[in-house]
């Protein structure tokens, strides 16, 4: 087995790796931001003098990156899932 | 009686029809499936009966008279079994064996059309016929197979350097 | 590193194929989008690292990689690149490779664009999907590589096997695979349906994917028999053989599974039936490429023997028993439903059909693996031949038609007979229009006759119906016919489609019957000129030519076809000799009644032999093949009234179909091509030879010496027409045998007249001298005369007698001994 054929296919597969483990990355950047959002709401719900409703984090409510019902990964500020129109908000 | 059951003694009337037609020309449009062996083993009782028979085609032997179209060959002993086959090597090894080998038993065929294509030396031939008094094979169809399209028993793969 | 390169990309694959089943598995169990997510991931990744080992392999076989082992057994230098590409699936190792592709490629449609219905079954779908797609990766990496390398690399291959050289080649294997393939998803969905316990919608879930697969797997069967007959050349075009019977059985147990369908979906019945058919369809498919791999059973068609056998029976019990397993696992899901519609109902037909798919099915499977069961039940190998399988398959066949006349004629049990009587009209004067006409055309022969009856009638009803429908909605909507006709089958396509498929198969029912009952095939042995008679049409042996291709000798035979005496056309069939094969290859003339189809069998200096078949009614076969499949063209297709989608979907959708239909119609445009396809070595000319016995044609001809001379000269006396040249080397040397006739009989009041296919007179003039030729001579200006007498070559001959009618005729020399004969028997009279 050459050296070129052995780079080659460890590339592929790191490639391929990085494709099978992006759904497990992607949403810690999104969840940060997500959280930051809630935040931002609850502290001038707060200041507004309004008791401030528990965040929830129910996947119906919240915009999340994953459509509940397909599975298929959406937008974060998408309203229907693309793959099967389910109401996201 | 109710539909519902006349139409289910429909259906198993046509599945007992079915079985009853495979069955009776099973025994008799059938071909018996033999190698040039258990041909000779069958000895008189093999004689006008419908048989498939099996066996390499000796190039040698092959003679053909466009005129009447008839091609006479002679086909060698070939083991039916594909396990022995396999043992023994792979199919294009047992025909090359077969063809070389004097002492296997032998069965001329005669086959009144104009010769296949693929009749030649070391082809696995199925031929369809009858057997005749005088001991010769008479053949209403000859399947071939030619040689080099054998896929061999699946190869090793290329060692690595 | 090519095949290095190429190995690591199966291995990889497999890999990935195996985390995505896995992945997707995970997801069910922790209700985790991210796992689902991932393992979708997976197989798109699988199918883009297969697409590259694919794109590696044609690569491979593009730039002449030879020492790529595959390559080099089913390529060459010399091989044109289009077959280069279908070598692609030519052997085992590459087939299964494609296999592997379009498995995964398949799984990845599925959920690319889910519908409504399919949505919730997807992840155990893709999880079935995953492992078999694994299952056909695997065997491809570690039994059957296509990249496996040799340790020397040969300088050429060793070609492309010549049968396999043909338009066909590129489109029936991959349409069996499409199909083969496709059949994997209705299962799957079913499956995963049964786990999910909705197992009353997925039929309609998987409608789309079983029509299409049901739509390419009929048409690579229609292309593998259209084949079969355009080139093997033994003037049929099914022979019951093992590997010919694989395609079928799932075909059949497929189109049963599309009509309890129909039942499934309007209320819920036939469910355990719908999930035996499907589970057996999948099976079967698996039965059928272990059949084509592992050289248990004898065939020509078969990849020969390999140890692959052994790992698809185990998969093919892992699948069965598997599947049958969830099916008794979840059976409470199956309880209720049942009909209590009788016999002469609409589903009690559907049912007896369903019974007959079956039981068609299991013959030929019995007949197929007939060897092996009947040793081990009674230690004697019996096999089927053509035979067996006609007079097991006949019967059951003919009921299956007949089933097929009645059941749209049929509603509810309880007015059967009612509406048989009021709507069964069609059918029977189908029946016998058809069935009349064939006696008419001289099909007789009861069996023949009662086979045509039920085509007819089947025929009627199906006529009927379609009227029915359109004339119904015409009146109701106040529409014209035609756009009555427009909208229904845009409104109802899979019930139009059914329509038509039911169409195309009543004519290829008649097809069947003609060529299996009524063929004719006999052979000739005809030297140069010489003429046989067979049944109505007469073949005359004009020449034989021989020329070297790059690397084949091509050997062919040209030969004058009447019918009725009166010219037909000119069949070439030929030899192609290479250098490991020879390959015979048939002229064939169709025709509405039936097919002239010669074979050239041998050939020597001296004659040749020819094997003439006459195959009435073969037209109607590949015409009814053609229809068959465009109705499932037509069911496959979208209705037009969908839900209605935001603007963005909607655009969408309308580019994919129209992308879609010109797919389909450029498909089945290239099949119908391929069936009526190219070079059948039968071409026209304007005029044909007249026979012996028939009027010689006019002409006027300028004479060499001055003053004209035309047929009616010839009026009461005996002439000899000869057509020459100069540069002619065979007219060279019988024009001192004409000369010397011609002087010992020119006091008996004959004429003879030298053609001259040679416009400069000098030349012919010089000749004339030369050879001291002193009967009438003349220049054939324009060829017009010998156009009018159906002259190929020179020379050639024609001796007519005082009434003008052609007597006798000579293509090529003619010797002394026959011209003195000739005369000497027209003189006498």
């Amino acid at each position: 087995m050459g050296i070129g054929s052995i780079l080659v296919g460890v590339a592929l597969a790191l490639l391929v790796g990085a494709y099978l483990a992006r759904p497990f990355r992607q949403p810690e950047a999104e969840f940060d931001r997500a959280i930051e959002h809630w935040v931002a709401q609850a502290r001038a719900a707060l200041q507004a003098g309004e008791v401030a409703a528990a965040p929830a984090a129910t996947a119906a409510e919240e915009p999340v990156n994953f459509c509940p019902q397909c599975g298929r990964r959406v937008g974060t500020d998408d309203r229907f899932c693309a793959g099967c129109g389910r109401p996201l908000r | 009686m109710g539909g519902k059951a006349k139409l289910t003694i429909a259906g198993l009337l046509i599945v007992a029809a079915v079985a009853y037609l495979i069955a009776s020309n099973t025994g008799s449009t059938a071909h018996y499936f033999l190698t040039i062996e258990e041909l000779q083993t069958m000895g008189e009782e093999a004689v006008g009966r419908s048989l498939t028979v099996s066996g390499a085609v000796i190039g040698d032997s092959i003679v053909y008279d466009p005129s009447v179209p008839r091609v006479t060959f002679t086909i060698v002993q070939v083991p039916g079994d594909p396990e022995e086959v396999e043992r023994a090597g792979g199919l294009a090894a047992v025909l090359h064996a077969a063809v070389n080998d004097p002492s296997a038993p032998r069965l001329e065929v005669v086959y009144n059309d104009v010769k296949p294509d693929l009749l030649k030396d070391e082809a696995q031939a199925i031929v369809r016929g009858k057997l005749g008094e005088d001991g010769r094979f008479y053949a209403d169809e000859v399947l071939l197979k030619c040689p080099t399209r054998y896929e061999e028993e699946v190869p090793d793969q290329a060692e690595e350097p | 590193m090519l095949s290095e390169v190429g190995t690591i990309t199966i291995g990889l694959a497999l890999a990935v194929c195996l985390y995505a089943s896995l992945a997707v598995f995970l997801s069910i169990r922790r209700s985790d989008p991210r796992w689902l997510q991932s393992g979708w991931n997976g197989i798109y990744a699988t199918t883009a690292i297969l697409g590259f080992g694919l794109l590696l392999l044609l690569f491979a076989f593009l730039t002449n990689r030879f020492e790529i082992q595959y390559v080099a057994q089913h390529s060459s230098r010399a091989l044109p690149v289009y077959l280069k590409v279908s070598a692609l699936w030519a052997g085992q190792e590459g087939s299964l490779l494609l296999w592997s592709f379009l498995q995964i490629l398949f799984a990845l449609l599925l959920i690319a664009r889910p519908s409504v219905r399919t949505r919730p079954l997807l992840p155990w779908a893709t999880v079935i999907l995953g492992c078999v797609a694994a299952f056909f990766i695997g065997v491809t990496l570690f039994l059957s590589n296509p990249f496996a390398r040799l340790d020397h690399a040969p300088f050429d291959g060793q070609g492309l096997n010549p049968l396999l050289r043909h338009p066909g080649m590129i489109f029936h294997p991959p349409s069996l695979y499409l199909g083969y393939v496709g059949l994997a998803v209705p299962f799957a969905l079913a499956m995963a349906a049964l786990i999910t316990g909705r197992v009353d919608e997925w039929t309609r879930a998987a409608r789309r994917w079983t029509l299409a697969a049901w739509l390419f797997l009929g048409l690579g069967l229609f292309l593998g028999a259209r084949w079969a007959y355009d080139v093997l050349g033994w003037g049929g075009y099914w022979g019951w053989d093992p590997v010919e019977n694989a395609g079928l059985m799932p075909w059949f147990t497929a189109t049963a599974l599309l009509h309890g369908a129909v039942v499934q979906e309007e209320r819920k019945g036939f469910r355990t039936w719908n999930l035996v058919l499907v589970i057996l369809s999948f099976v079967l498919v698996l039965f059928g490429t272990f059949t084509t791999r592992s050289g248990l059973i004898q065939s020509v068609h078969a990849f020969g023997r390999s140890a692959l056998g052994y790992y698809f029976l185990a998969f093919i019990g892992l699948v069965l028993v598997g599947s049958f397993a969830l099916v008794f696992r979840y059976r409470s899901f199956l309880r209720g439903n049942s009909s209590s519609e009788g016999l002469l109902s609409r589903e009690g037909a559907f049912l007896i059909a369903l019974v007959l798919f079956v039981t068609l099915t299991v013959s030929v499977f019995v007949g197929s693996t007939l060897p092996t069961i009947t040793d081990v039940l009674s230690h004697r190998r019996f096999e089927a031949g053509p035979e067996w399988f006609d007079r097991v398959t006949g019967p059951q066949f003919g009921l299956m038609v007949l089933v097929l006349a009645l059941c749209p004629l049929l509603g509810r049990s309880a007015q059967a007979l009612r509406r048989l009587r009021s709507r069964g009209w069609p059918a029977l004067v189908g029946g016998v229009v058809v069935a009349g006409s064939a006696a008419l055309a001289g099909f007789t022969g009861w069996t023949s006759l009662v086979g045509f009856a039920l085509a007819g009638m089947a025929g009627g009803t199906a006529v009927a119906e379609i009227a029915w429908d359109v004339v119904g909605r015409s009146r109701r909507k106040e529409e014209p016919f035609l756009q009555a006709l427009q909208r229904q089958v845009s409104r109802h396509r899979r019930r139009y489609g059914g329509y038509l498929v039911h169409f195309g198969l009543v004519l290829l029912v008649i097809g069947i019957i003609g060529t299996r009952v009524h063929a004719l095939e006999t052979e000739v042995v005809l030297s140069p000129g010489e003429e046989a008679q067979i049944g109505r049409y007469t073949l005359v042996f004009e020449d034989l030519r021989q020329e070297q291709a790059t690397d084949h000798v091509r050997t062919e035979a040209r030969i004058a076809a009447y019918r009725d005496r009166e010219y037909l056309t000119t069949l070439t069939p030929r030899i192609d000799a290479y250098a490991q094969q020879t390959v015979g290859v048939p002229a064939l003339r169709p025709g509405w009644r039936e097919d002239l189809y010669v074979v050239l069998a041998a050939y020597s200096p001296t004659e040749i032999t020819l094997k003439v078949f006459i195959n009435p009614l073969a037209t109607f076969l590949w015409l009814g093949g053609l229809i068959l499949l465009a109705g499932g063209a037509v069911a496959v297709w979208p209705s037009a009234e969908e839900v209605r989608l935001p603007v963005a979907e909607a655009r969408r959708r309308k580019v994919r179909n129209t992308v879609a239909a010109v797919v389909v119609l450029a498909l089945l445009i290239a099949a119908g091509a391929a069936m009526w396809g190219p070079g059948h070595g039968a071409s026209a000319r304007l005029v044909g030879r007249p026979l012996p016995g028939q009027p010689a044609p006019d002409f006027t001809l300028t004479l060499l010496d001055g003053g004209t001379i035309s047929l009616a000269d010839l009026e009461g006396r005996v002439a000899v027409l000869n057509f020459w040249a100069t540069w002619c080397p065979s007219c060279e040397e019988e024009l001192p045998a004409i000369q010397s006739i011609w002087e010992e009989y020119q006091g008996r009041g004959v004429v003879f007249l030298g053609v001259a296919l040679q416009e400069d007179e000098a030349i012919v003039r010089g000749a004339a001298d030369q050879y001291g030729l002193t009967y009438l001579l003349a220049l054939d200006i324009g060829e017009q005369v010998s156009t009018a007498y159906g002259v190929t070559g020179v020379p050639e001959t024609f001796v007519i007698d005082p009434e003008g009618n052609v007597a006798f005729v000579h293509i090529g020399p003619v010797t002394a001994e026959e011209l003195i004969e000739e005369l000497e028997s027209l003189l006498g009279q």
